[in-house]
């Protein structure tokens, strides 16, 4: 009788499925089991090499965790987390570059950028640097003065630039008193090219006379060329000299250069017609009456006479 | 659980998600903070410490996408600086941690100072978010069950689960880089 009621209990006893027997793994590990729960899982296990491992595999898992969880921070470090200011570390990490709004990083590193280009930049030797690398232009052009018209009756700009141009070139060379090539600068070449064929013309006969009581503003520049120009610069210093006239600047009269004489003077206004006409004597004159920041006297005028030796052809 | 409980749980949590300890010191003062805050609005009652600790927890490794972002940004640098004298193939430089900080008072065995923290660092990198908190939170912090499937918001059975998972894929670790931690 008893015999045939445990036959009938084993018909109606439990069977675990592989997935119920995973689920009761780590109830198992923990002993979480009863005793009837227990006795079956034991059997399932007894017959599953798998939920053999894995129930190795969480023990080992455990062992592992337990040997983590001994570890203590100090009552030192947990004083040290417990008073650490958490506001500023909050503002910190808000300002730290990471967090930026993408446009703003951009706008500092450009702006670094350019920064460091603009203090760089003027430290360079750019001149130095210039020479060592292949620069095919070798000329820099500084003014491009275009040739007048024949009729000067109208003064040109570009003549006007070059005239004073010319008249600073001058004011230095008698400033530095030393050998300088009077006829070296090339406006001033351009300027007596753009002249060369132009007929004497006076600017006075066009009815620019100096102004009286406020001084004269002009300076005359006469160019001339002479093949004997040792002989022609006496014969001009004692013209100019006869007809009261004086050294304007710091050099003698007839400052000799190598192809020309240089001559920088005052005279009274009224012998402008006599030196006009002794200077016709020797040769063609072209004369320029030009605006002045220097105002001369009332009844002086300047000049600034260039002669230049001729080239024998 | 009282605050020093609380913090001390904290500092361990942290020190075994970020396995940093500068990184983990800073991390685990701001959820301090935040736990303080929390506290004070909740009424008193048992596990809520426990519950509070896990959330914090979990929104922490939700924030850095859990586990997609272990391998990229700061943790990838983590991962590369900090790591373990173990036989991972991942870990190649040994953990460092200040002795000041830190007690590794087991008396029992010795085979404490020379714990292998590779095969942690290799689970962390493997292992969902939900096995890595259920692990972290029962089996190292040793909160119950009962809490961390509050803190979760979850049935204890899922917990459960996501811990047998879990000791799986940690053992799983373990068989890869050897037995020397244990």
């Amino acid at each position: 009788m008893n015999e045939d009621f445990d036959r009938s209990l084993n018909r109606f006893q439990r069977k675990l499925t592989s997935f119920m027997a995973n689920e009761l793994t780590l109830d198992y590990v923990e002993n979480l089991l009863n005793s009837e729960d227990q006795e079956v899982f034991t059997e399932y296990l007894k017959n599953s090499p798998l939920l053999q491992d894995r129930l190795v595999a969480i023990e080992k898992g455990r062992k592992y965790c337990e040997v983590l969880s001994q570890i203590q921070p100090s009552k030192e470090y947990l004083n040290r987390i417990s008073q650490a200011k958490i506001g500023w570390a909050l503002v910190a990490e808000k300002l730290t570059w990471s967090h930026w709004p993408e446009m703003a990083r951009w706008s500092v590193e450009a702006l670094v950028v350019a920064l460091t280009v603009a203090i760089l930049l003027p430290l360079l030797p750019l001149k130095k640097i210039s020479r060592w690398l292949p620069n095919p232009v070798q000329e820099i052009i500084l003014a491009e003065i275009q040739r007048p018209k024949v009729d000067l009756g109208q003064k040109s700009e570009g003549d006007s630039v070059a005239v004073q141009l010319s008249q600073t070139h001058f004011e230095e060379i008698e400033a530095q008193g030393h050998a300088q090539k009077p006829f070296d600068d090339p406006i001033e070449k351009q300027f007596r090219s753009t002249k060369s064929e132009v007929p004497i013309q006076r600017e006075q006969e066009k009815g620019s006379e100096p102004e009286s009581g406020k001084g004269n503003k002009f300076v005359y520049r006469v160019f001339m060329q002479t093949s004997d120009l040792e002989a022609v610069t006496e014969k001009i210093k004692q013209q100019v000299s006869s007809l009261e006239g004086k050294k304007a600047g710091q050099v003698e009269l007839g400052w000799h250069k190598d192809n020309g004489s240089y001559f920088h003077f005052s005279m009274p206004e009224i012998n402008y017609e006599k030196l006009l006409a002794a200077l016709r004597e020797i040769g063609p004159v072209r004369i320029y009456k030009d605006p002045h920041k220097r105002v001369m006297p009332v009844g002086q005028i300047r000049f600034i006479l260039v002669l230049e030796e001729k080239q024998k052809e | 659980m009282s605050e020093d409980g609380a913090l001390q749980s904290l500092c361990l949590a942290f020190l075994f998600i970020v396995v940093d300890e500068k990184n983990a010191e800073r991390e685990t003062s701001r959820a301090f903070h935040d736990f303080k805050q929390r506290r004070a609005k909740i009424p008193h009652s048992p596990g809520v410490a426990e519950q509070l600790i896990v959330s914090i927890l979990n929104q922490y490794l939700s924030r850095f996408n859990f586990p997609g972002s272990w391998g990229v940004g700061e943790f990838l640098d983590r991962q590369d600086r900090f790591s373990s004298p173990s036989q991972s193939k991942n870990l190649v430089q040994p953990v460092l941690f200040n002795k000041k900080n830190w007690n590794f008072e087991i008396s029992s065995s010795k085979k404490y100072l020379n714990f292998d923290l590779g095969p942690w660092m290799d689970f962390r990198k493997n292992a969902s978010q939900e096995e890595f908190i259920s692990v972290l939170s029962v089996l190292i912090l040793k909160i119950p069950i009962e809490y961390v499937a509050r803190g979760l918001k979850v049935s204890q059975g899922t917990v459960r689960t996501r811990l047998s998972l879990g000791l799986e894929r940690l053992s799983q670790t373990l068989v890869s880089v050897g037995d020397a931690s244990l």
